[in-house]
């Protein structure tokens, strides 16, 4: 039997990160982090995960920081971001160049992100 | 400007001034005081003093040199008168040669820089002089000491060792000395005489050839005595001359000097002639024997005394110079001898013939004829039993070696009296062939130069033993240099005394080459040690003067003005090095140099003071400025003492001083006056422009134009002036002077108020005050008119008339209506103002609020979401979990619930200011709607006051006031920082400090920032409108708002509102 898809959530918020597991926790294996530098930790820990979904605000780095620099270590995974704020320039750029694939406004349309992140074209 | 300081800086430069003024003043007292002293020396002086200018070729070498300045001794020793030699060249003043003559050294001192001193012979004053010469720029100063009379002196000191050999040549006595270990005999030139032989250094077998060949024995032996027995050599033989032949008597003595191992090593000795003597002797025996044998006197010269009877021979005779047939008693011839000889000669006769004893005495005898004469008398009494029956005995007429033995002795005195009568000391000193150096002779003042005892002083080695150690070598050296036939030898230098104490000598001497090799000198000590000391304290006290020319910050010159209106320096100190940047050398050469630095605006006005000054000698004082190529200004204090010359010529001994600094100081003060004055007079113009303002106002108010009217009741007739028709346009000849008239001017709309206050000043007397609209009849205009008017009563209290004052109000009705239209535009703003100023609040507020929802909202969708899938996926419901969800939608709607009522607070437009309002609460809420600005970001300090924070006022309003201020906060902050907010109560205040880290808030801005639209945001970002309406917010409390900020440190908002409102509304 093929075991789950990995998949990290990094929010700041604990109860969004609850949201997520349960949510996702179906069809995902959910790992959390609450911040970016730890989220860039697990990645390094964990090779197995596939894709990553990550809130904008954040303290330290912000949610763009954050995948840009696991983008540059860890460019074989899927990322995803879900925030509460509008799309700005610098995000509209990020989907264009593809550093993030595909960008959720909260509050989140789980069936939306559902469909995301099953588009196959990922090493399947 | 702050006074204090300029205060402070005024002082500070005041006392600098002052110092340097007292330094100043203290190096020309000290100059002064110098120059004193070098003027006391060059006057006073015994030796000569005299300066020279050089005078070079145009190549540059020495041509000759022309006299500067000489003192009153040279002009003594050179006879002449001052005004005519100066100026004059050497060979002008002395003769040609002379420039010649000196050339050489004028040459060296100026090649080597360096002073020297040499002994001269100067023909045209007959003068040795010991002179010493010193270069001074292009100038040399000689100072020369007479040193003839010592020269000649010495010359004399020879003349006389010449006479006291010639003396001692003329007497029979000489001496002799025997180098035992060498053999070698040394005679005296008396003692080669005597022996008639020329030769020196002889050994003694040569010697023995001259001795009588009978009595050499003898001789051999007493040497032999004298050598193994230490015996004196006493011995009287018979010498052959060698010259002559002849045969003499000679008396010898002599003493052996042995050396340290008892080894004999010298024999000196004297001999003398006493050929005459023994002859004498000889003769007397001889005419005793003959008379023995014949009884009968005989021979020349003779004489004998029989029975008191001298009988003599014809010599006796002559040597009486008596007649031949003069009969000589014994009692004559003692009568013949000199008065002072006369005891000498009885006490000899009697002696011989009372007791028998010969004699032998030399006696002064005054002949017949009146001559004196020394006669060598000789006796020998011939004795019969116990008596003396006859005495015989023999004269010689001495009286011509006695002469020479006279002038021996008198040269010999005449030699004390010169060493005595000069005030230095006489020596002589030899330098033996041998290498021996004896010291024959030293005057005995010479105890008293170093305080030790003449036998001291005459051992040459003790005297150098004393020699002072720094000078030993190079005396030591001069004196052996001396051992030279012709030797001059002059130095000067010291000697320790008894004490050690260093005496200064000068010892000066010739030396002349005897004939056996040595050289002897004869020469004088002087005791200097006072000239010395002036000599030093000379040099001393031009160091000092160098001293303080050199430290000086400025220059000490000695500038001359010549009579023909050229000048010149005739000395400049190093410090025209730093002042005038001219080397001082080429200054004196060349003052132009000099002149072409000052400044040209004051050399106009300097040359005329100089001219002031030369011809009153009054001192001479100057501050002017000096100009360099490069644009540079240096200021010069210039001071000097003028002298003037016998040719006319004036001379100032000057000193400059670099008073730049002290000018720059002195210009500051000057401007920080001036600066001071600007602003008084400033401060007092405005004054009087306002005073006049105002004086202007109140004679525009007094001057205003007012009609004068009067109403006759009774007859209803009213009167007035001119001044009232123009107010109302009415023409004279056409007021028909009744009420109504006045009443149909009246605008409609203020004739009932205007008629019925009227009737009630007339009723009740109450005075008339009234405001109306007229029309102007002439304009067709509206015009407004105030009036005021009183009532006139008769005697029982009835009004009988109304009078009063008009005058028109039009300009100001105007004026006042349009300052309400203006206040009601302003209002108006205000309010749009307000209105935007809360659009953007509620900007800051829907961005807060937007982003605050997000979150509470997702978890609400979240929450739903996963029930809806529990739901539809699982069969049995797992109840922990759906109270999870339930929880997760829970949350999110209690804090989107938390932030709409927040937000509603804000909303309100009511304008209620008595509502109760929580300060924390209030502070509470608006962090909640920044909270996204801040998260993660800024720290966030809260100190509440315990007590409760309650004042009255408009929640929205202070919503509105406190968020702004904390949203400025937020956004002073750009990356991380902390916020303080603090509350304290006190007893009728609530105080709110909101502090920040952040970029601050300059000075400039800091006035400026609760300005209506000043903002430091770029356009677009923010209205600049917060600040100011947060302000009247807080006012409008009747509360303070105070900023204080420090850029880049960060800012202080505080806030005070009253706890109980006064004029609530």
């Amino acid at each position: 039997m093929q075991s789950k898809k990995k998949i990290l959530c990094v929010d700041d918020e604990t109860i969004n990160l609850l949201i997520l597991r349960k949510i996702l926790g179906k069809k995902y294996e959910v790992i959390t982090a609450k911040h970016g530098e730890e989220a860039l930790l697990v990645l390094g820990k964990d090779p197995e995960i596939e894709l990553v979904i990550t809130d904008m605000n954040m303290p330290g780095m912000n949610g763009l920081e954050f995948v840009r620099e696991a983008k540059k270590q860890f460019s074989n995974k899927k990322y995803f971001m879900l925030s509460g704020y509008a799309i700005t320039e610098e995000i509209q750029e990020a989907l264009d160049t593809g550093l993030v694939y595909e960008y959720f406004q909260k509050p989140a349309d789980y069936k939306k992100i559902d469909q995301a992140l099953e588009e196959p074209g990922f090493g399947d | 400007m702050e006074t204090k300081d300029t205060n402070g800086n005024l002082k500070t430069l005041q006392s600098k001034l002052r110092a340097s003024e007292d330094l100043r003043f203290a190096a020309e007292s000290k100059l002064g005081q110098l120059e004193e002293l070098y003027q006391n020396l060059f006057n006073h002086l015994a030796d000569e003093v005299h300066m020279w200018k050089l005078i070079r070729e145009k190549e540059g070498s020495i041509k000759t040199w022309e006299l500067a300045d000489v003192n009153p001794a040279a002009l003594i020793t050179w006879g002449k008168q001052k005004e005519k030699i100066i100026g004059k060249t050497a060979d002008e003043i002395f003769g040609k040669g002379t420039t010649e003559q000196f050339m050489p050294i004028v040459r060296q001192i100026f090649n080597t820089g360096k002073p020297h001193k040499w002994v001269e012979y100067f023909a045209p004053t007959h003068q040795y002089l010991s002179m010493s010469s010193i270069p001074m720029g292009e100038y040399f100063i000689s100072t020369g000491k007479d040193i003839t009379e010592e020269i000649a002196l010495q010359k004399k000191l020879e003349e006389t060792a010449d006479l006291l050999n010639k003396a001692e040549s003329m007497s029979s006595q000489g001496s002799w000395k025997w180098d035992i270990k060498k053999d070698e005999w040394t005679f005296s030139e008396n003692w080669l005489n005597i022996h008639g032989f020329k030769k020196s250094g002889i050994g003694k077998a040569e010697l023995m050839q001259m001795a009588h060949p009978d009595d050499v024995p003898a001789i051999n032996q007493a040497f032999a005595r004298a050598l193994a027995e230490k015996d004196p050599y006493d011995i009287e033989h018979r010498i052959i001359k060698k010259d002559t032949g002849e045969i003499r008597w000679a008396k010898v003595f002599g003493e052996v000097t042995f050396s340290d191992n008892d080894e004999p090593a010298y024999m000196i000795g004297i001999g003398r002639d006493i050929t005459d003597e023994k002859l004498t002797k000889e003769r007397l025996e001889e005419s005793k024997n003959l008379l023995e044998r014949t009884g009968e006197i005989a021979k020349v010269g003779e004489w004998q005394m029989i029975g008191g009877l001298v009988i003599q021979t014809k010599n006796v005779k002559d040597l009486y110079e008596l007649p031949e047939d003069y009969e000589l008693t014994t009692e004559d011839a003692i009568n013949f001898y000199h008065p002072d000889d006369r005891a000498m000669v009885t006490q000899y006769v009697n002696d011989a013939v009372e007791n028998g004893r010969p004699f032998n005495f030399e006696a002064r005898l005054i002949t017949a004829k009146g001559n004196l004469k020394w006669v060598l008398a000789v006796g020998e009494p011939e004795m019969a039993n116990g008596q003396c029956v006859r005495l015989s005995g023999v004269f010689k007429d001495i009286t011509e070696s006695r002469k020479n033995e006279e002038a021996r002795k008198k040269a010999q005195q005449q030699l004390l009296d010169v060493a005595n009568s000069v005030p230095g000391i006489i020596y002589q000193f030899v330098f033996h062939n041998d290498g021996a150096i004896t010291m024959p002779y030293i005057n005995s003042r010479a105890e008293e130069l170093l305080g030790f005892g003449s036998e001291k002083m005459k051992d040459p080695e003790f005297l150098f033993s004393r020699i002072h150690p720094d000078d030993y070598d190079s005396t030591m050296s001069a004196i052996l240099e001396a051992n030279r036939d012709n030797a001059n030898w002059f130095q000067e230098f010291r000697a320790l005394d008894k004490n050690d104490e260093a005496v200064w000598i000068r010892g000066q001497s010739t030396g002349s080459a005897d004939r056996d090799g040595n050289i002897v000198h004869t020469g004088v000590l002087f005791d200097i040690s006072e000239q010395k000391k002036a000599e030093n304290a000379l040099r001393e006290s031009q160091q000092e003067f160098q001293n303080i020319a050199d430290n000086l910050a400025g220059v000490i010159f000695k500038y001359k003005l010549n009579t023909d209106g050229s000048d010149e320096l005739l000395y400049m100190s190093k410090g025209a090095h730093q002042l005038y940047e001219v080397a001082p050398e080429k200054a004196l050469g060349n003052i132009q140099l000099i002149w072409d630095i000052v400044h040209q605006e004051d050399v106009k006005k300097i040359k005329p003071s100089i001219e002031q000054s030369a011809k009153e000698l009054t001192p001479w004082k100057f501050e002017h400025r000096l100009q360099f190529p490069d644009g540079r200004i240096k200021w010069v204090d210039v001071r000097g003492v003028p002298v003037k010359n016998t040719d006319g010529s004036v001379v100032w001994n000057s000193i400059g001083l670099d008073i730049t600094k002290q000018k720059e100081a002195e210009k500051e003060l000057e401007r920080i006056n001036k600066n001071l004055e600007k602003l008084v007079e400033e401060r007092a113009q405005k004054a009087v422009k306002l005073s006049r303002e105002l004086e202007l106002y109140w004679l525009a108010a007094e001057h205003a134009k007012s009609g004068v009217w009067h109403y006759d009741v009774q007859s209803n007739k009213l009167e007035w002036d001119d001044i009232m028709y123009e107010l109302y346009g009415i023409d004279k000849a056409d007021f028909s002077g009744a009420y109504e008239a006045w009443e149909t001017s009246l605008h409609p709309e203020d004739k009932e108020r205007n008629v019925r206050a009227l009737q009630e000043t007339i009723a009740g007397q109450k005075d008339l005050d009234i405001l109306f609209r007229i029309n102007h009849r002439k304009s067709g205009e509206i015009r407004h008119i105030r009036g005021k008017g009183k009532a006139e009563t008769d005697d029982k209290g009835n009004t009988v008339a109304v009078f009063g004052t008009n005058w028109d109000v039009t300009r100001e009705m105007n004026l006042a209506v349009e300052r309400e239209r203006a206040i009601d535009q302003l209002k108006e703003a205000q309010a749009q103002l307000i209105q935007s100023e809360k659009m953007a609040s509620l900007g800051i507020l829907t961005a807060g609020v937007a982003h605050e929802l997000n979150n509470p909202l997702n978890y609400i969708v979240g929450g739903y979401t996963a029930i809806h899938n529990h739901l539809n996926e699982e069969e049995l419901l797992d109840k922990a979990e759906i109270e999870e969800y339930l929880d997760w939608i829970k949350t999110g709607s209690d804090r989107a619930t938390k932030i709409v009522k927040s937000l509603n607070l804000f909303s309100r437009s009511n304008e209620d200011n008595t509502e109760v309002c929580d300060i924390h609460l209030i502070i509470d809420d608006c962090l909640l709607i920044l909270q996204n600005k801040f998260k993660d970001r800024i720290i966030i300090t809260k100190e509440y006051t315990d007590t409760p924070a309650e004042v009255p006022g408009n929640n929205g309003k202070l919503h509105q006031a406190i968020l702004n201020l904390l949203a400025n906060a937020v956004d002073a902050i750009s990356e991380k920082g902390e916020i303080t907010i603090e509350t304290k109560s006190q007893k009728d205040r609530l105080n709110i400090i909101i502090s920040d880290n952040g970029c601050g808030i300059s000075g400039e801005n800091l006035k400026k920032v609760m300005d209506p639209f000043f903002t430091t945001k770029p356009p677009g970002e923010g209205t600049g409108l917060g600040l100011s309406i947060t302000h009247s917010i807080i006012q409008e409390h009747e509360g303070s708002l105070t900023l204080q900020s420090t850029p880049d440190a960060g800012t202080k908002v505080k806030i005070s509102l009253p706890k109980e409102r006064k004029h609530a509304e």
